[in-house]
């Protein structure tokens, strides 16, 4: 035994690394799914949808809004914009969904997730 | 320690090592940089890939800035706005080579859609109050003098020069986004890019595959649902540009306006489309032809695109009827409820 390069043990030890580290490069990863919040372009922050939060936002042209998270989505309250476009919005959940509030170049966009949907949607 | 435990710790540090390097190499391929852009009235995002992913993105954001000062309606010293200022007996107005040429391509679009495209309808968006968002309702009188101030076929662009009888004024918004994404599909190119994605105010453009390799999957909105999708195409180097009611609308008196204004009525085209979509490989002729088709309806449309078949679309029924050009066949996927039907050739 000690003639081979490798006895079982160490064979077994070396496996089992070797497992290790390919179960940690490519199994997906649990990632949840987040509304990352910016304005004009800038982040303001990234916020988890399974925690609930309201998160007041100055928009551009003095415009403001409320991004609030809850029950898994996000979506937009008391802003103050003239359309109310944002408002008026469905709540969003699905990764690559979003609201904009033009008028304050405010964006609310949720990433992340085991996401199946398309890479972008016309319209 | 054994001479043997040491020697497999050594072989797995050395392949962890390698795979770690592999891991790397593969996320500098797939390093993405993203940056959302507010521009041209609408919010653009721009995402590119590769080790120049940084400069891609801030090379984008540069150029809607700049076609956006030089295009808009809205900003006094553009060429559009300066064209649109003539007053009667001021002759051609000069612009910028790249403006004149923009404006050649918009009026053979036009001419090419027999008008359904028009780029002279921006006096009877201001009517409606789709430029400032303070809407009102026209009284018919209003729109049949309106007429007269709409007619592509009035314009001149002649050695960098522009003309537009009094009354007429130019506008560039049917085609202008998708000019930009062509421009800066083509900056990416020249910087050795090869995968982005830009969505312009939802005009979407792929640039290459995915970074996987695989083909970049593009939704067409749900007219009736802003979450919801009608269908998934799927593919690389294409753009996607929809032309819907839902986009920009008000309701008077219990009546729903939008902003796709039938040149030849100056009121919204009533079609019986609720949205129309353009898949080629240009975001210019995606942007021009998904505003024509929309006008044109079902019928026009279909005969319109067996003249060409240099393009394909999606047009969806007020019916609820997904109907899509042969060509998108095999590579569309409609959502589940949706009733398909493949146009004949």
């Amino acid at each position: 035994m000690n003639s081979r390069f490798l006895t079982w043990k160490e064979a077994l030890v070396l496996a089992a690394a070797a497992l290790g580290l390919l179960a940690w490069l490519f199994w997906p990863k649990a990632e949840g799914r987040v509304a990352v919040v910016e304005r004009s372009g800038e982040e303001v922050g990234r916020y988890a949808l399974d925690t609930p939060v309201r998160v007041p936002v100055s928009g551009a042209n003095g415009f403001s809004l409320t991004v609030v998270i809850k029950d898994g989505a996000a979506c937009v309250e008391h802003a103050t914009c003239p359309d109310l476009l944002c408002q008026r919005h469905a709540p969003v959940s699905k990764a690559g969904q979003a609201i904009i509030c033009l008028p304050g170049q405010v964006s609310v966009r949720v990433e992340g997730g085991e996401g199946h949907g398309p890479d972008a949607v016309a319209g | 320690m054994a001479r043997g435990t040491v020697k497999a710790i050594a072989l797995t540090a050395a392949c962890l090592l390698a795979l770690t390097a592999c891991g790397g190499a593969a996320k500098s391929e797939r390093e993405a940089e993203s940056k959302s852009v507010f521009a041209m009235d609408t919010v653009m995002d721009v995402t590119a890939y590769g080790e120049r992913a940084r400069e891609a993105v801030d090379a984008a954001e540069a150029e809607l800035y700049r076609l956006d000062a030089l295009l808009s309606t809205g900003r006094p010293e553009s060429d559009i706005a300066r064209v649109n200022a003539r007053a009667a007996g001021d002759g051609p107005c000069a612009v910028r080579a790249e403006t004149a040429e923009l404006v050649s391509r918009a009026l053979a679009c036009c001419a090419e859609t027999d008008g359904a495209l028009d780029v002279t309808v921006y006096p009877a968006m201001q009517a409606w109050g789709f430029d400032t968002g303070e809407h009102r309702v026209p009284a018919q009188e209003e729109l049949d003098a309106l007429l007269a101030r709409v007619d592509y076929a009035a314009v001149t662009v002649k050695d960098n020069t522009i003309t537009v009888p009094e009354g007429v004024a130019l506008d560039l918004g049917a085609v202008g986004k998708g000019y930009a994404a062509d421009r800066i599909v083509s900056l990416w190119r020249e910087m050795g890019v090869t995968s982005g994605l830009l969505s312009l105010g939802g005009n979407v453009h792929c640039l290459g595959a995915k970074p996987d390799g695989s083909d970049w999957r593009v939704g067409v909105r749900d007219p009736a649902d802003e979450n919801g999708i009608l269908c998934t195409v799927s593919g690389r180097d294409m753009a996607v540009v929809t032309s819907g009611a839902y986009q920009r609308n008000f309701t008077r008196d219990g009546v729903t306006y939008h902003h796709i204004l039938d040149p030849a009525t100056c009121a919204p085209a009533r079609s019986g489309l609720a949205s129309a979509s353009i898949v080629a490989d240009s975001g210019f002729v995606c942007d021009g032809l998904s505003t024509a088709v929309y006008v044109m309806g079902l019928d026009l449309a279909t005969e319109f695109w067996r003249e060409r078949k240099d393009f394909d679309m999606v047009l969806y029924t007020d019916a609820g009827e997904l109907c899509i050009t042969p060509g998108l066949a095999d590579r569309l996927t409609p959502a589940e409820g949706v009733t398909l039907r493949v146009l004949d050739e």
